[in-house]
């Protein structure tokens, strides 16, 4: 009887154990590093033309992970998303982004699906103008009256103002089509 | 018992803690005060707001877009373990519809997922949100308004007369470039397809003080139409997996 209680008990404490142990393959930890060049707040292009956030990845090649970007642009959020990865010249994996630039501020942050379970994230890239410019449209038409000096230099801010304001139109057509291919407009 | 409890009252001290009760009094009352006077006179912060008025108290400043013209403002921070609203410093009005809301939080508060916004409310008890912006790590916590503008572009032409002509060529090639693309927008913009934008955009949860129109200055033109065109491509590659 005594025999057969030990038997009982050794049986149990192995059934116990055999619980209890690791699994004999861990899964691999996912080295994946997310890379990028944060813009520089004196590269930011003019208010509203198109800016391309470039990020890529070192140690995978797998091109199918689906990347997202959660921007916040003068404050308001958005998330945009990239399914496919192309190879750069150093055969990394790499996905571009296209927004447009903000008036005052961009923050701005990678995810990509670990391997295994949850998201490798980026560091959070903050980007901030040393000044606020004016997105103020052009005029229509430039005062008859200035001569000169005064003449040119309204003509000059003009064209310049112009200039931004056809980017902006620009990249405002290239986003209706876009979205009227979406919606089969 | 009556007596000796008169007695008593008669040779306690009370001026320490009268003295201190009416300090205390008049450190809560004054900044509420200001406030709500500065609110009635609708008179609006144009100074920056302090930086910091204890060592781990911090000022958060959040961009709210109202149509209307507040009486109230409050901030609200949040996390997954907790809800806050904090009463607001300053009030700032930035341009028609525009409001910039400051208020403090502490440093010690803040976790990863600790979030700021505000309400604006008005005389009426509508109510306007801001934006949200993260309180965590080291990056501004000031709304962009706090930005200095940068100075009017200064001409480097001044000496250069001879270029008057072709500057002035340039400045109509650009003018009839601009129309053109205007007439296109206005074209592509139909009025059935605008509906459907503005749907959007109220489904989507964006609101503007201004309606969506091929009218609007070009950078709030396209600003918005990025911003709806992320979301539909969003929606657009969720059905694709789908």
């Amino acid at each position: 009887m005594k025999i057969i209680s030990h038997i009982f008990l050794a049986s149990l404490i192995f059934t116990l154990s055999s619980f209890a142990e690791e699994p004999l393959s861990p899964p691999q930890p996912d080295r994946t590093v997310i890379l990028h060049q944060a813009v520089r707040a004196v590269d930011l292009p003019t208010p509203g033309a198109p800016l391309q956030l470039t990020v890529s990845l070192q140690n995978t090649r797998d091109t199918t992970r689906k990347m997202r970007a959660l921007i916040v642009s003068d404050g308001q959020f958005f998330e945009l998303s990239s399914n496919k990865a192309v190879f750069n010249r150093r055969e990394e994996p790499t996905y571009t982004f296209e927004i447009i630039a903000p008036l005052g501020e961009l923050v701005y942050q990678f995810l990509i699906p670990n391997k295994n379970s949850g998201y490798i994230v980026s560091e959070r890239f903050q980007i901030r103008r040393a000044c606020l410019p004016s997105v103020e449209p052009a005029p229509d038409s430039i005062d008859q009256s200035l001569q000169g000096d005064a003449r040119l230099n309204a003509l000059e801010t003009t064209s310049k103002k112009l200039e931004r304001d056809i980017i902006r139109y620009q990249t405002t057509i290239d986003y209706i089509n876009r979205i009227r291919k979406l919606m089969n407009r | 018992m009556l007596i000796f409890a008169t007695r008593k009252c008669l040779t306690f001290n009370w001026s320490k803690p009268v003295i201190a009760f009416a300090y205390a009094v008049f450190l809560i009352l004054t900044p509420i005060h200001a406030f709500s006077q500065n609110q009635q006179k609708g008179n609006i912060q144009k100074t920056p707001p302090k930086t910091s008025t204890k060592s781990s108290e911090l000022i958060a400043q959040v961009n709210v877009r109202a149509k209307f013209t507040p009486v109230q403002a409050s901030g609200l921070i949040w996390s997954e373990r907790e809800t806050g609203e904090r009463a607001a410093i300053s009030l700032q009005k930035i341009k028609e519809n525009l409001y910039v809301v400051s208020f403090p939080y502490i440093r010690g508060e803040v976790r990863p997922d600790t979030y700021a916004s505000a309400i604006l409310t008005s005389k009426t008890g509508e109510i306007a949100f801001g934006e949200v912006r993260s309180l965590f790590g080291t990056g501004h916590k000031h709304s962009i308004y706090s930005i200095p503008a940068c100075l009017p572009e200064r001409s480097a032409l001044t000496a250069d007369r001879s270029r008057l002509g072709a500057l002035e060529k340039l400045v109509e090639f650009r003018s009839q470039r601009r129309e053109t693309y205007r007439k296109e927008i206005v074209q592509l913009l139909s009025p059935t397809f605008i509906d459907d934008l503005k749907r959007l955009e109220s489904g989507f949860g964006l609101t503007s003080t201004n309606e969506l129109s091929a009218s609007l200055d070009p950078f709030e033109l396209v600003e918005r139409l990025s911003k709806l065109t992320a979301l539909v491509e969003q929606i657009s590659s969720e059905e694709e997996k789908i």
